[in-house]
């Protein structure tokens, strides 16, 4: 295939097409009209000599002498070359009188009735002349009027000429106006490319100047910067999270490693190596619940699948999640309260959803006093369901609210018990997100937190 | 008990093979799905282990093709994918039970023996075991001819725990099977659970029945010199 035109070619071959369609139109127009106006003007010539010779024939035709000297005299005295013949003949058809033509001049072959004007007929007799002639009878005569058509045609002829030599220049002229014009408006265009280029996924930091015009180019630009600050907080987000995520997964393979070491060393007590291969696969088991954890994250990253998106009963989710923990918390002196209505229902995937407030009722028990209080109340508004997990903790520090959902924080509360890696409460805003809700904290240190989660009732 | 082992990995296949072999199971292996469904379609298996990523057909074509043409045996997932919604496509093809990678090799062990003998908790049955008595279809529990009250979800977990009496049941299988999937990470709760369990069933009675299987789980089983050696192959 054709590699394609660049957008300025493209436009410069329309913008010619364009006027060269309009000036050839206009070339063809205008030449049509003179063209009209000299075979206007030839007839009028051709009429007032007949109307002349009518009128000089129908005083002389008695006096054949006066008539041949004021033929000969008006012939001469016409213009070179116009050629002017003149050619009178009876009424049947004989020619008794012709001045400035030659004999083979062809007679009229048909001749008219008196009054009658036949049109301007062009003889070609193949020399160099073509020629207008035309007849008209005058009483019991004809006068027969002839003269050289290039005399008029080559005011036509010279038109033409002109327009064949001006119109290509005009056209290119107009072309290169037109290039000139669409090469003016994509300059900017260009730039903004190249800048762009500039701006690689090793540079996201630069940004691409404005003109401050604040144009269409300006505002383009404006969109691509912004475009490429999300880029930048996105990519950044990734090689933090690659980070972290190398890094949680470093210290138990390096812990792991020392005692394969430690292993292979001989010098060991007896009954040692059951300890040391317990030790050993707790540090692999902590891994694979990492990879696990980093694994559910980043499937619910990537969205939930629509298929197996269905309708729930949230009441009995949630009772499945209480009747799960309940005899945790009574373990850790906790009274675990169901503040929920019994008809809560949305569009789901179960699993996912239970793994949130699964995530979200640990947490709320972990971080509770003996003694404490866990909330988990539940509020259906119009198009979308409010869950609250509430404990009377210790609360969290303003400082760490947002931070608590990021992948690895393990400040306290993060870790939650997505396998205890601090990827709990990020795996439980992915869930919510996915859902196409989302996940807020609310906190008074020394009083306690709520966790509240919205989610959307129909998706 | 044979077992067919459909698995890419020869490292894999080779090691947890042995291991099979060594629990007592005959154990026929195919490092394709073309021909692991060639042979699940010649043999009658007790159970089928599938890994899902194998070169030819994945182990969702595998098993679908073996379900088109009547093979009733169980299957057992393998993957490296954890996804939940792999695993539901898996089990609505007709799976029995789906296991992510990497995973205990006793926990494959009870999985395998759980599936093979496909009894499933909430079928109407009564189940004994020692002075333990349990009814499904009364939800009725008595020890020693003693009257037990439990929770709905005590009971569930008991019931679980005597349909696979005298077999291992990892935290994770009570965890799916009893509270359903999304609770896999919380093994603590489960402890929680069969402990309170425990007191009701255990606390005041002897011989204990509820034994904690280091590492893995529970097993429920009358250990006692009264019930005689059990074998456990």
């Amino acid at each position: 295939m054709a590699r394609p035109l660049s957008i300025g070619a493209r436009w410069t071959l329309r913008y010619a097409l364009f006027t060269s369609v309009v000036l050839g139109l206009f070339a063809w127009l205008l030449y049509a009209e003179f063209r009209e106006r000299v075979d206007r003007d030839a007839n009028l010539v051709v009429r007032l000599q007949l109307k002349e010779l009518a009128e000089e024939l129908e005083t002389h035709r008695s006096e054949p002498e006066a008539l041949r000297a004021y033929i000969d005299a008006h012939v001469t005295s016409a213009a070179q070359d116009l050629r002017l013949g003149i050619r009178i003949l009876d009424r049947d058809g004989r020619v008794w009188l012709e001045k400035g033509l030659t004999e083979d001049f062809p007679k009229p072959t048909v001749l008219p009735a008196a009054g009658e004007t036949p049109p301007l007929e062009e003889v070609d007799l193949g020399e160099k002349y073509p020629y207008y002639a035309t007849v008209l009878r005058v009483g019991e005569d004809f006068v027969q009027v002839a003269m050289n058509s290039r005399a008029f045609e080559r005011s036509t002829h010279e038109m033409r000429d002109l327009f064949v030599l001006v119109l290509p220049s005009m056209i290119l002229a107009t072309t290169l106006f037109g290039w000139w014009l669409v090469r003016g408006m994509l300059r900017p265009i260009a730039q903004i490319d190249e800048a762009a280029r500039r701006v690689s996924a090793s540079r996201l930091d630069e940004r691409i100047a404005l003109t401050g015009s604040g144009d269409e180019l300006d505002r383009l630009a404006t969109t691509l910067n912004e475009m490429t600050e999300r880029l930048h907080s996105g990519v950044g987000q990734i090689r933090r999270f690659a980070s972290s995520a190398a890094h949680e997964l470093r210290a138990p393979i390096s812990r792991l490693r020392h005692r394969i070491e430690d292993g292979l060393s001989r010098d060991r007590e007896a009954g040692a190596d059951e300890k040391l291969l317990d030790e050993m696969l707790h540090d692999v088991d902590g891994i694979a619940r990492t990879v696990r954890a980093l694994l559910d994250l980043a499937h619910c990253e990537g969205g939930i699948d629509a298929r197996q998106v269905q309708e729930i009963d949230l009441t009995a989710l949630l009772d499945g999640v209480a009747d799960f923990f309940e005899p945790s918390a009574e373990t850790c002196g906790v009274a675990l309260h169901r503040g929920y209505p019994s008809d809560l229902r949305l569009r789901g995937e179960p699993h996912w959803l239970r793994q949130l407030f699964a995530n979200l009722v640990d947490n709320a028990i972990k971080f509770s006093e003996r003694g404490g209080r866990v909330e988990i109340d539940a509020e259906a508004e119009e198009d979308a369901v409010r869950v609250r997990v509430h404990d009377y903790g210790l609360g969290i520090p303003k400082d760490d609210r947002e931070r608590i959902f990021e992948p690895f924080q393990r400040g306290d509360r993060g870790a939650g018990a997505g396998g205890g890696v601090g990827l709990g409460l990020a795996l439980a805003r992915q869930i919510a997100v996915a859902h196409g809700g989302g996940i807020e904290v609310e906190s008074t240190e020394g009083q306690g937190t709520t966790f509240v989660v919205h989610l959307p009732i129909s998706r | 008990m044979n077992v067919l082992y459909v698995e890419d990995d020869l490292e894999a296949q080779a090691f947890v093979g042995r291991a099979l072999r060594e629990s007592g199971f005959v154990v026929d292996t195919a490092a394709d799905g073309q021909l692991g469904l060639e042979r699940a379609l010649e043999t009658d298996y007790d159970v089928v282990i599938l890994d899902l990523s194998l070169p030819g057909k994945d182990g969702f074509e595998v098993l679908r093709r073996m379900r088109a043409a009547g093979v009733a045996s169980p299957v057992l997932f393998l993957t490296a994918h954890a996804e939940v919604e792999r695993r539901i496509e898996g089990l609505n093809l007709g799976a029995d039970d789906y296991l992510a990678k990497p995973f205990a090799f006793a926990e494959l062990l009870a999985r395998i023996r759980a599936v093979a003998r496909r009894k499933r908790p909430g079928a109407s049955e009564r189940f004994q075991v020692g002075d333990l008595e349990l009814d499904s279809e009364r939800h009725a529990v008595s020890r020693a001819g003693h009257r037990i009250h439990l929770t709905p979800k005590e009971f569930q977990l008991l019931e679980y725990l005597m349909a696979n009496a005298g077999y291992v049941t990892s935290r994770t299988m009570i965890a799916e099977k009893v509270w359903g999937y999304g609770f896999e990470s919380y093994s603590n709760a489960i402890d929680v659970h069969v402990n309170s369990l425990r007191k009701k069933v255990d606390r005041d009675f002897e011989p204990k029945l509820i034994h904690t299987v280091k590492g893995l789980g529970y097993v429920l089983e009358d250990r006692s010199e009264a019930a005689g050696h059990r074998d456990d192959g």
